[in-house]
């Protein structure tokens, strides 16, 4: 009898187990799935570009909703027009109130709608530049100051119903103008326009503005934003009234490139579009919906891909190398592989004796095997690096920079670290022995001697944790042991990341290891190295300071000319690779993964992947 | 009070937790062979448990005879590690159980016999304790402190003295308090130490070390669960082995990948139940209702 | 008694008092603020950083800070968030609230009646097979390796057999045309179950009067409560607002299985011991030898009495699931108050972490309080039963 209730329980409870898997599942078609990590935590523009500039507020916010005069045009980053109708004047000398302003006047496409239907004008672009600089963008903090710097750009005026006119207090560079103003994004101004004023005029005007909901923000990119359901997703529907819809931008082999619209007539031209074309791409939308499943692990999202709820996973880290091979297995995923705009490296502080000898830094770069640590432990998942500008960033990349012990085996590296010591005066009371012929250690290095006669004395190396990153941590008790080996007397200190950065921001540290992920115009070599930076709160942690190499920088930054500007760049680098700031080690590249049978995406090779271009939700087609 | 052989033979009734013990001492003989292996057998370049390195294949690699289970995805000896992790383990545990229990007995002796404001004082810094959600609170002291294995341990059992081991200590020091001999030893002019530490602590002993074998248990569970979320600063353990298979991404296909997680994993659950089961026991030993007959 | 609930009152109160200090001081002393996000992109002038700080207010010395706090706390209000600039502390937990109490409720009733039901049969049943392996199960389930075991789960129930959704708390393609957001249909499920269980126990407890319980009594007693949960559905449909309770219940049932046997034996290990020791007591053996039927002894003689312990261990577990299981949330995609607190944690977002351990230590403080008063009230006994931390 009590059998049978039993086993009656437990059938009636797999029943409705069983009949949860039936009902409940709805089927929609044109919806182009994602699986994003984390909520947004706004959806209002202004606090997403300001102190809440997450990753996944830009994915699900301002890179589908909205346009700038300027991008950069995928796969290949060109520098090209978006709202704009062609590229801006030449800035000329012009004096007005006594002043010396630069100025440059740009062209707005005329079909730009809203998607509200109304037209988007002049008025809106001004407003677009003129709203922050009267909120201050250092205060509205984030992207704000470096799209809209308060210290160059004086003011812009209309020019005309379609024609914008800038006031800049000085000449700027590329990174300030090209690849920082001009790609600031455009606002609705019969939206923001009151909201503005009335935050103008609260007590905290900043507070008030972040802490506006925007509702039925008309927006001029392909996507707006149809629900967000806390925690669970994001939808957005395709904005009926998208112009660029149809602009097909067209990539040559000889570099030209060439933007045509041909229900618009717009058409644009860079260089001399003659000979084989590389790729065309086609403005979409296609799909009618986009889905964004916010899940909170990757197994999760990894096993909702190959099940086919969801066709691709947005994520700017990419998956982890263990998905790799599995998901190549599975039915109908596609895995992708893109080198990323970024480098691990490790850094000494140079205001201490004696890690300012270069020849110093010299012999720790050669003794850092890159290759064993990308080629065995990495298992080819990994690339060596030798420039602070990382090879996939191939414009601007100098492939000829030195590139210290590269090919060498364990004991040449050693001979080779043992001669740039003693060459700048370093010796040993026990000088490491190395058999060349059989590549052994004979005899590790013990009391190191610096030139001034002093015993090396021992120093921290911080290093993540395991917890944090194992691979991370692993690597970096590699290089230690590496330099232990000549009998240079290091102890790593496995050091949580928060304190890490407050330590390199104070410059309290004798060495670390850290990662970047950079912008495609490499003026990180101003930040990172410029003696200007030096000071706590700027970005030289290191503290490198060379007089020759900031005159070269500074000129570096203020060049507006692409040709020249490379051409430093690759002088820059040099100087770099042999003075060695920065020792730069090693990245790993991205690996994302989409349904195959879902999408067609028009390209997949791009520096940093899919994800740089939000899932390239605009030009991805749906094959069901 | 009954002399120790007697507590043994009843404990040895309880069958769970002689089971629990003889698991014990095999994870102990388990640990020991470590030091043994590693400097006998085992090369320590390739089979040092965290910058181990084996060339001569690719990783992570299934079970084979030169690593009987396997390595990790950054070619790390997987039974290295495991037994590398064991001795740990049972530092980690034992070490904060003891704490928490020597603490947790001493203060709640206190508090049962001063009463008044001492006891009203550590009741409510229980309380305070018992508050802290226990992850988020060790995420953020983990941001603070960099907390390897043995500070973990001092925290954890620092924690756990003021928490609730203190409470339930304190009710069983307070029957004991109100016998006569108490009272029959401060006429004799006991002074209050003698007091706490010959009568009172003795009659709280045994419940105190019951209390120390749950106190591995939930130790142990507690490294492991904030390794896996990657928030201490631990180069090797076990709830490490399975967040290193997670963060590289081999914890999904369970069945393709099985070294990177059962071994761990199982160790994880047999050690804590075995230290459960010998606290069972222990249980029947201190209260005698739950004894059979 | 009065005086001694009113002391307790007054420590409550310097308890949450000192308890919001540590929390404060505790998160202020972490190193680095939340401006340090600004370190990672050099584009951003260091004056950002100065204007972010003085917003947030970070440039003022912590103990103004803290007084402001203070007083803010006092007034209802937590502050207002960092990492989601400037949306209120409240908002935010308030937001999560709904979707972490009906998970963690269901489970935490689900794993008592379990650990109850079993309990009970094995205290009876002391030393036999059933016991030993009951006993044993319950404790390697109680000491499983919870991340682990949930993730097999998932990979078993939701991939391999596509049983159940794999994760999340609801399927977004049926809720995007939804006429509600999803709060306020959890909103809904909780107050229409207290309703449903509010009448189901009145109608036992006016039908479990008398002294005898005759099978017409039983039935129909049933038959009413089956009507009110019928009727409850009915009007949930003829809102139109089933289906999508339907679809928040399918995907709670992976979790609250999970927590379930993670939980049980804690419970069933208690109500054991607890029971063992009322099998003793005078009226029970009187009982038995009246010659009442064994199960009646059981469950109407020494169960009840054994119950006190466990329904204390309940209304504590209840509470501290108030602050959500990281791990649970984690796992099965489901963001509530514990994943608040981790990421806030691990952002700097000193107010919303503040507030997150705050908003829970009032839970817990009242619990405590219940309880202590329960056991005051009715049996100061001690409960034996070591509780294993897998998640706070």
């Amino acid at each position: 009898m009590k059998v049978v209730r039993y086993s009656m329980t437990v059938l009636l409870f797999v029943a409705v187990v069983f009949c949860m898997g039936i009902i409940g599942q709805a089927a929609a078609g044109g919806v182009y799935e994602m699986a994003i990590f984390e909520d947004p935590t706004t959806v209002n523009v202004w606090a997403a570009l300001g102190p809440d500039a997450t990753v996944w507020n830009s994915f699900v916010g301002y890179q589908q909703s909205y346009i700038g005069l300027y991008g950069n045009a995928a796969p290949d980053y060109v520098f090209c027009p978006q709202a704009a109708s062609g590229m801006p004047s030449r800035l000329v000398e012009e004096k007005m109130d006594n002043k010396t302003y630069y100025t440059s006047v740009v062209n707005i496409r005329k079909e730009l709608r809203w998607s509200d239907g109304k037209p988007m004008t002049a008025d809106d672009v001004v407003f677009s530049y003129m709203a922050p600089l009267a909120l201050d963008p250092n205060k509205l903090g984030g992207n704000w100051p470096g799209n809209i710097d308060p210290e160059i750009l004086a003011k812009v005026e209309k020019a005309g119903d379609y024609s914008v006119k800038f006031y800049l207090t000085e000449l700027p560079g590329l990174a300030q103008w090209q690849y920082g103003m001009l790609q600031a994004l455009i606002l609705p101004k019969a939206y923001w326009d009151p909201v503005v004023s009335k935050a103008l005029k609260a007590a905290d005007p900043i507070k008030e503005l972040l802490a506006h909901d925007p509702k039925g923000e008309p927006v001029a990119g392909p996507w707006m934003m149809e629900r967000w359901e806390k925690g669970a997703f994001v939808t957005h529907t395709r904005n009926p009234y998208y112009a660029m819809t149809g602009d097909t931008n067209t990539f040559y082999k000889n570099g030209a490139f060439v933007t045509e619209n041909k229900k618009t007539g717009f058409r644009y031209i860079l260089g001399n579009p003659i000979g084989d074309i590389k790729l065309a791409v086609t403005e979409g939308p296609y799909a009618n919906r986009l889905m964004f499943r916010i899940l909170q692990n990757q197994n999760a999202a990894v096993l909702s891909l190959i099940s086919g709820e969801v066709d691709f996973i947005l994520n700017s880290l990419g998956l982890q190398r263990g998905f790799q091979d599995q998901l190549k297995k599975a039915a109908s995923v596609e895995v992708v592989e893109n080198n990323v705009n970024g480098f691990r490296y490790m850094a000494f502080n140079l205001t201490k004796y004696p890690f300012n000898i270069k020849e110093f830094r010299q012999a720790v770069s050669v003794l850092i095997d890159r290759e064993y640590i990308c080629e065995r432990v990495l298992q080819g998942v990994a690339f060596p690096q030798y420039s602070v500008v990382p090879p996939g960033n191939a414009y601007w990349f100098n492939p000829n920079v030195p590139m210290w012990g590269k090919g060498f085996t364990r004991s040449q590296k050693i001979t080779e670290a043992v001669r740039l010591l003693k060459s700048a005066g370093f010796s040993w009371e026990v000088e490491p022995q190395v058999d060349l012929a059989k590549d052994r250690v004979l005899r590790r290095g013990r009391g190191l001697i610096m030139p001034n006669g002093k015993k090396m004395p021992s120093f921290e190396f911080n290093v993540m944790t395991a917890g944090y990153d194992p691979l991370r941590y692993t690597f970096g008790l590699n290089i230690a042991t590496w330099m232990q080996e000549v009998g240079i007397p290091v102890e790593v200190v496995p050091t949580e990341f928060n304190v890490v950065i407050s330590k390199t921001d104070e410059r309290d540290f004798d060495c670390f290891m850290l990662g970047w992920s950079l912008g495609l115009y490499p003026d990180h070599m101003y930040w990172f190295f410029h003696s200007s930076q030096c000071p706590a709160g700027g970005f030289n942690y290191e503290m490198y300071s060379n007089p020759d190499f900031d005159k070269m920088v500074e000129e570096f930054l203020r060049e507006a000319d692409m040709e020249t500007a490379r051409r430093m760049a690759f002088r820059l680098q040099e100087i770099l690779a042999d003075e060695l700031p920065y020792i730069v080690i090693f990245d790993t590249p991205l690996i994302e993964a989409y349904r195959s049978d879902r999408l067609a995406f028009p390209y997949t090779k791009t520096l940093s992947g899919i994800q740089y271009s939000g899932g390239m939700t605009s030009t991805v087609k749906l094959k069901n | 009070m009954r002399s120790l052989a007697q507590h043994w033979a009843i404990f040895r009734e309880s069958r769970i937790g002689i089971a629990g013990l003889v698991v014990i001492v095999c994870f102990g003989v388990f640990g020991m062979m470590w030091p043994l292996m590693f400097r006998n057998v085992w090369d320590p370049n390739v089979y040092h448990p965290v910058v181990g390195f084996d060339p001569t294949m690719m990783h992570p690699a299934a079970p084979c005879r030169g690593h009987l289970l396997g390595t990790d995805p950054i070619g790390r000896d997987i039974l290295a590690q495991l037994m590398f992790s064991t001795g740990r383990e049972f530092l980690l545990g034992v070490l904060s159980a003891m704490i928490s229990v020597v603490v947790g007995t001493f203060i709640g002796a206190m508090a049962a016999y001063y009463g008044g404001f001492t006891d009203a004082f550590f009741m409510r810094l229980a309380d305070i304790v018992m508050l802290f959600p226990f992850v988020p609170l060790l995420v953020v002291v983990g941001s603070l402190v960099r907390l390897d294995m043995f500070s973990f341990a001092i925290i954890l059992g620092f924690l756990e003295a003021f928490g609730g081991i203190t409470i339930i200590l304190k009710a069983q020091a307070l029957q004991v308090k109100v016998r006569p001999y108490i009272d029959a030893a401060k006429v004799a002019g006991g002074d209050d130490l003698h007091i706490i530490r010959s009568h009172i602590i003795p009659n709280v002993l045994p419940l105190s070390f019951l209390y120390m074998m749950f106190n591995v248990t939930a130790a142990i569970l507690s490294e492991a669960t904030l390794s896996f979320f990657g928030v201490l600063n631990i180069d090797m353990s076990w709830g490490m082995m399975i967040h290193t298979a997670e963060t590289a991404g081999y914890l999904f296909d369970y069945g393709r990948y099985w070294w990177l997680w059962l071994p761990s994993g199982l160790a994880i659950t047999l050690f804590c139940a075995a230290f459960y089961m010998v606290g069972r026991g222990l249980d029947e030993v201190v209260n005698p209702r739950l004894r059979k007959r | 008694m009065r005086r001694y609930v009113l002391g307790r009152v007054g420590q409550l109160v310097i308890t949450l008092f000192i308890y919001i200090a540590l929390v404060y001081f505790l998160l202020q002393a972490m190193p680095g603020d939340i401006s340090m996000i600004y370190l990672q992109n050099p584009r951003i002038p260091q004056a950002a950083r100065e204007e972010l700080k003085k917003q947030l207010g970070l440039d003022q010395p912590p103990i103004v800070q803290f007084l402001s706090y203070i007083r803010n706390f006092f007034t209802g209000n937590l502050g207002v968030s960092f990492s989601q600039y400037p949306r209120p502390v409240w908002d935010i937990l308030l937001e999560r609230l709904p979707r972490t109490l009906v998970l963690f409720i269901t489970a935490n009733a689900l794993s008592f009646y379990v650990g109850f039901m079993l309990g009970r049969v094995i205290a009876w049943r002391r030393g036999a097979t059933v016991d030993h392996a009951a006993t044993v199960v319950g404790i390697a389930f109680w000491t499983a390796f919870y991340p682990l075991l949930s993730l097999i789960l998932i990979w078993l129930f939701a991939y391999t057999l596509k049983w159940l959704p794999l994760n999340q708390f609801i399927e977004p393609s049926l809720w995007v045309y939804a006429p509600w957001p999803s709060n306020t249909v959890f909103g809904y499920m909780v107050f229409g179950i207290a309703v449903i269980s509010i009448a189901v126990f009145a109608i036992l407890w006016s039908l479990g009067r008398g002294q005898r319980k005759t099978g017409r009594k039983i039935g129909l007693a049933w038959a009413l409560s089956a009507g009110v949960f019928a009727a409850g559905l009915g009007v949930a449909a003829s809102a139109g607002m089933l289906v999508y309770m339907w679809d928040i219940v399918r995907h709670m049932v992976l979790p609250v299985v999970t927590l379930t046997l993670i939980n049980f034996a804690g419970t069933m290990l208690l109500m054991r011991d607890s029971m063992l020791e009322t099998v003793e007591e005078d009226y029970v053996m009187a009982a038995r030898a009246k010659g009442l039927p064994d199960a009646v002894v059981r469950d109407r003689y020494a169960a009840r009495n054994a119950l006190l312990p466990t329904v204390t261990s309940l209304v504590l577990s209840l509470a501290a699931s108030m602050s959500g299981g990281l791990v649970t949330e984690t796992m099965f995609s489901w963001p509530g108050l514990g994943q608040v607190l981790f990421r806030s944690a691990l952002a700097n977002d000193y107010p919303l972490a503040t507030g997150a351990l705050v908003f829970t230590g009032i839970f817990l403080l009242i619990a405590h309080f219940v309880a202590d008063m329960l056991y005051a009230a009715l049996d100061p006994r001690i409960s034996y039963g070591g509780e294993p931390v897998a998640e706070g």
